[in-house]
C-alpha cells in the first residue's frame, strides 16, 4: 500500500512538474509578446532526449552527477505530505521532518555539482560556482521563515505545523515570514531576477553545461519533480497544506502562477547583486517576523 | 583514583583521543606523542585541578615539541604565546578557587559558596582558556598556522582531538565543578554569540583559503564554533547535541586530513591552485573525501547530520530564533567550501606536468574508519544517543529518547535513518537502471579539452582549472569583504609593538648612565622618606 502511495505521489510530482513547466515556457512568452510552446513541448523534449543515440560523459562522475540530483528530487517528493489529513498521499513524512527536507534540498544539486566539476568544463563549475555563492543568501531568509513556522508551531513535524495552521495560515499570521521566504522561493524555482546560475549568455547555461542526451533527459524530469516539491512546501508551510488533491493543485498553481509572472518581469541580479538584495531586504523582513513572533 | 561524576565524559573523550592518535603513531616522535596521549588521559581523567593543569600543560608543551619539527618559528612562537596565555588564564581560574575552597580535589569544591564577583571572574578566566584552544575568532591565529604548518599527520591529531580539549574543560568546569555557581548569564549570552560569529567568519575565511589545510583549519574553527554555541546553552539535550557534534565532527577531520595527507603524498602539492583532476587518479580517496564533505555539510545520509540536528533542535527548544539562523546562515555558506575542497583537488583539469607518488597504505586504514562510522551513524543515528545520555543523566540532565537506534529524537521530532538511506538507496539503484537500460548509449569523451567551450576550442595551455578560486567573488559583497580583510594578526601585532616599547622603556633603566643611577636613587630614597613620615 506505501508502495502504491509513493510511487501515486512520483507520478503527480512527474506529471503536474511538466505541466507546469509547459505553463511556464508559454505564460513567460505571453509576458514577452510571444506565443511560445505547446504546453506538452518540455515532456516531448525530455522524451526526445532520453532516446537519442549517444550521450556524452566525461567517465563514472559524469554519468552519477544526475542520478544523484534526481534521487535527491525523488526524496524531496517523498518526504514532503502532499495532503494534510488522512493516510494517502503522506509518503515517507512520518520518517522524516522539515529540518530533513531543507537539507535534502540541497543534497541532489550538491551531488550533481560533483559530475558538473568532473567534465572539467570551467563553464559548469562557475555555475555552480555563482549557484553555492547565491545559495549562502538565498538560503538564510527561507531557514528564519521556516524557523519563525517551527516554533510558532512546537514541531519540525509536517503534519503537526500544518495543524497549526487550521485557524488561520501562516501567510496571514507571520505575513513577514511569508514575504521573506516567498522571495527566497523565487530563487529556489531559479527564477529572475535570482537566476544567475545557469545564465545561457554569460556562463553557457552553467551546470547543464555538458549534459546531452538521456543525462539532460534526467535532469529536466527531475527539475520538475523539484519544482513541484517545493511548491508543495511553501503550501504546507504557509498556506496550511491541502485538505484533497484539488486544492493542492489550485495552491501550487497560483503560487506557480504568481513566481513565474514576477520571474518574468524583472532583469536578472549578478552573483553579487542577488546576495546583497537577500541579505538586505527578505533576511530584515525574517529577523523582523521572528521579532513580532 | 579517578573517581569523580563524569568518569563516562572522560571514558568518551579519551576514546576519542586513542581512536585519532593510535592509527597515526609512527616511529618519527613516538615518545611524543606517547607524552600527548599520556597528557589527554591525565586531562581528562584529572580528579583534581592540580592535576587538570598538569595534563593541560603537558598537552601544550608535547604538541609544541612534535609541531617544532616542521613548523617556522614565528608559528612556534605563536603557537606558545596563545597557549600560554590560555594556560595563565586558567592557572588564575585554579588560583582563585583555591582561594576560596582552601582545597583543589574536584569534590571539595562546592561554586555555591562563590561570591557573584569571584565566580564571574572565574568564569571570565575559564573562557579565556576555552576560547584559546578552540581558536574563537580574535584568538585563532595560532590555530590556522600550526594546522598548515604541522605535518600532515599531526594536522589531523590537532585538529581531530587537541581542538576538543577546549570543549572538554568548559563541560568539566561548568557543568560539573562550577554548576552551581552564580554566572551571570549575559556571559554565557555572549559566548553563544561568539561561537556563532566565529563559525560565520571562519566559513568566510575558509571559503577563500588556496592552501587545503588552511581551509580545513577555518573549517575546524567554524565547527567548534557550534559547539560553543550551543554548550552556552547550559541545557542537557545541548550539552548531548555538543558531544554528538564533537564525536562527528573528530570522525570528519581525522578522514578529511588523512585524504588531504595521502594528496600531499601523492602529488607533493598543497594549494589547490596546483592540483586538480584527480579523481581517475585516487578515486577510492575521492571517494572517501565526498563521505567526509557530505558529512562536513551536514546532509542527511550520512552521520553529519546527526550532531546538526541535534543543535538546531536544542536551539529551536529554547526559542533562540536568531541564534539558530545565524548558525543555519553559517552551515549553508560552508557548502561553498566544501565544494570546493572536492573540486580543487578531484574535479576539473588536470595539471600538466604532474608527476605522482604512491600515498602509504597505512594513510587508508584511518579513513576508512572514520568513513565506516559515519555510514554507520547515519543508518543508525541513535547509536551514541544511549552513551551521551549516560553522560547528560551523571551531571544531572534528564535522559534522552533511544528506544529505537534508526530513529534520532528530539523535542522538536524525529527521524528515520534506515528509512532515509533506503528510500535514497532504492531511488538511486533505480534511476542508475534507468539510465543503463536506456536506448542512449554513453560516449566517453577521449580528450578531456573535448568539452563544450563557447565555439572555441581550449588547448592544453589554457588555463580551465581556475575553479579553484571559488570564493574570490566574496570580496567584492560588501557585508562579507570587511570579515575578510581585517586580520586579527593586526591587532596582535601592534600590541606586540606596544609591549616591546614598553619593554625598552624598562631596560633603558638598566642602561642608565653612573650620575642617572644616582639621581634616580636619591629620588628614590627621598620617595621613602616621604612614604615613611
Amino acid at each position: 500500500m506505501l508502495l502504491l502511495d509513493l510511487l501515486l505521489m512520483l507520478l503527480i510530482a512527474y506529471g503536474f512538474g511538466f505541466l507546469y513547466y509547459g505553463l511556464y515556457r508559454n505564460l513567460s512568452a505571453r509576458v514577452h509578446g510571444r506565443f511560445g510552446p505547446s504546453l506538452a513541448q518540455s515532456f516531448s523534449d525530455s522524451i526526445k532526449l532520453f532516446v537519442k543515440e549517444e550521450s556524452t560523459t566525461f567517465g563514472w562522475m559524469f554519468y552519477l552527477g544526475p542520478v544523484i540530483m534526481a534521487s535527491g528530487a525523488v526524496l524531496n517528493v517523498l518526504f514532503i505530505p502532499f495532503l494534510n489529513q488522512g493516510e494517502s498521499l503522506q509518503g515517507l513524512s512520518s520518517y522524516g521532518n522539515l529540518i530533513v527536507v531543507l537539507y535534502l534540498m540541497v543534497l541532489g544539486p550538491l551531488g550533481n555539482a560533483l559530475g558538473v566539476g568532473s567534465s572539467g568544463n570551467p563553464f559548469g563549475v562557475m555555475g555552480v560556482t555563482r549557484g553555492l555563492t547565491r545559495l549562502l543568501a538565498l538560503e538564510l531568509p527561507f531557514y528564519l521563515a521556516a524557523i519563525g513556522v517551527m516554533i510558532d508551531a512546537g514541531s519540525a513535524d509536517f503534519g503537526i505545523i500544518m495543524q497549526a495552521q487550521s485557524t488561520q495560515s501562516n501567510m496571514f499570521a507571520h505575513p513577514l515570514l511569508f514575504a521573506a521566504a516567498f522571495i527566497s522561493f523565487l530563487g529556489f524555482m531559479g527564477k529572475s531576477p535570482f537566476d544567475v546560475v545557469g545564465a545561457p549568455q554569460e556562463v553557457y547555461s552553467g551546470p547543464a553545461t555538458e549534459f546531452s542526451g538521456k543525462f539532460l533527459a534526467l535532469l529536466m524530469s527531475q527539475s520538475a519533480m523539484f519544482s513541484f516539491a517545493k511548491l508543495l512546501l511553501m503550501v504546507n508551510l504557509f498556506w496550511g497544506g491541502a485538505d484533497h488533491l484539488g486544492e493542492l493543485v489550485a495552491k501550487t498553481f497560483v503560487l506557480f502562477v504568481a513566481a513565474t509572472f514576477i520571474g518574468s518581469v524583472y532583469a536578472r541580479f549578478s552573483t553579487v547583486q542577488s546576495v546583497e538584495f537577500l541579505i538586505r531586504i527578505p533576511t530584515l523582513l525574517g529577523i523582523v517576523g521572528l521579532a513580532l513572533l | 583514583m579517578f573517581h569523580f561524576e563524569a568518569t563516562l565524559l572522560a571514558h568518551l573523550f579519551f576514546g576519542l583521543s586513542l581512536l585519532v592518535i593510535l592509527p597515526l603513531l609512527r616511529r618519527r616522535d613516538l615518545v611524543l606523542h606517547l607524552l600527548l596521549l599520556l597528557s589527554l588521559g591525565i586531562l581528562f581523567y584529572a580528579s583534581s585541578l592540580a592535576t587538570l593543569f598538569i595534563g593541560w600543560e603537558m598537552m601544550g608543551w608535547s604538541s609544541y615539541f612534535i609541531l617544532a619539527s616542521s613548523a617556522r618559528v614565528a608559528t612556534l612562537q605563536r603557537y606558545i604565546l596563545f597557549n600560554l596565555g590560555g594556560a595563565f588564564a586558567l592557572l588564575g581560574a585554579i588560583a582563585l578557587l583555591y582561594g576560596f575552597m582552601g582545597s583543589l580535589e574536584y569534590r571539595d569544591i562546592d561554586a555555591s559558596l562563590l561570591p557573584p564577583w569571584a565566580m564571574n571572574a572565574i568564569a571570565l578566566l575559564l573562557f579565556v582558556a576555552v576560547f584559546v584552544k578552540s581558536g574563537i575568532i580574535g584568538l585563532h591565529d595560532w590555530v590556522v598556522d600550526s594546522y598548515s604548518e604541522a605535518t600532515p599527520l599531526f594536522s589531523a591529531i590537532l585538529s581531530a582531538i587537541l581542538s576538543k580539549a577546549g570543549i572538554y574543560l568548559f563541560i568539566v568546569m561548568f557543568m560539573v565543578l562550577l554548576k552551581e555557581g552564580a554566572t551571570e548569564p549575559l556571559l554565557f549570552e555572549i559566548m553563544a554569540w561568539l561561537g556563532v560569529i566565529t563559525s560565520i567568519v571562519a566559513t568566510f575565511k575558509a571559503i577563500s583559503q588556496d592552501e587545503m589545510r588552511r581551509l580545513l583549519a577555518y573549517s575546524s574553527i567554524a565547527q567548534i564554533g557550534y559547539i560553543i554555541t550551543i554548550l552556552a546553552l547550559m541545557q542537557g539535550f545541548a550539552l548531548e547535541a555538543a558531544l554528538y557534534h564533537t564525536l562527528i565532527h573528530t570522525l570528519i577531520k581525522l578522514l578529511l586530513f588523512m585524504n588531504i595527507a595521502s594528496i600531499i603524498a601523492i602529488t607533493q602539492k598543497e594549494r589547490f591552485s596546483e592540483l586538480g583532476g584527480m579523481i581517475y587518479h585516487a578515486p577510492v580517496l575521492f571517494l572517501l573525501l565526498v563521505i567526509g564533505i557530505i558529512a562536513l555539510a551536514g546532509m542527511p545520509l550520512l552521520g553529519g547530520f546527526n550532531s546538526k540536528f541535534l543543535i538546531y533542535t536544542a536551539l529551536l527548544e529554547e526559542k533562540r530564533a536568531l541564534l539558530l539562523g545565524a548558525v543555519m546562515f553559517s552551515s549553508a555558506s560552508a557548502f561553498l567550501y566544501c565544494y570546493k575542497l572536492v573540486y580543487g583537488i578531484y574535479l576539473g583539469q588536470r595539471p600538466q606536468e604532474a608527476s605522482l607518488h604512491v600515498s602509504p597504505k597505512s594513510y587508508y586504514l584511518p579513513q576508512l574508519l572514520s568513513a565506516a562510522l559515519l555510514v554507520l551513524l547515519a543508518l543508525l543515528p541513535s547509536l551514541p544517543v544511549g552513551y551521551l545520555s549516560v553522560i547528560g543523566v551523571e551531571l544531572g540532565f534528564a535522559p534522552l529518547d533511544d528506544s529505537n537506534l534508526f530513529i534520532l529524537q528530539s523535542a522538536f521530532g524525529s527521524f528515520h535513518g534506515g528509512a532515509l538511506m533506503g528510500a535514497f538507496g532504492v531511488a538511486f539503484v533505480a534511476l542508475l537502471g534507468l539510465l543503463q537500460l536506456a536506448h542512449s548509449k554513453a560516449k566517453k569523451v577521449k580528450d578531456p579539452l573535448d568539452i563544450s567551450y563557447c565555439g572555441e576550442v581550449p588547448r592544453s595551455e589554457t588555463n580551465l582549472h581556475f575553479g579553484y578560486g571559488m570564493g574570490y567573488e566574496l570580496h567584492r559583497i560588501s557585508f562579507i569583504a570587511p570579515l575578510l580583510r581585517h586580520h586579527s594578526r593586526v591587532l596582535w601585532d601592534r600590541l606586540s609593538l606596544i609591549a616591546s616599547d614598553f619593554s625598552a622603556l624598562l631596560s633603558s633603566l638598566y642602561s642608565l648612565s653612573a650620575q642617572h643611577v644616582t639621581l634616580l636613587a636619591l629620588l628614590l630614597f627621598t620617595l621613602l622618606l616621604l612614604g615613611g613620615q
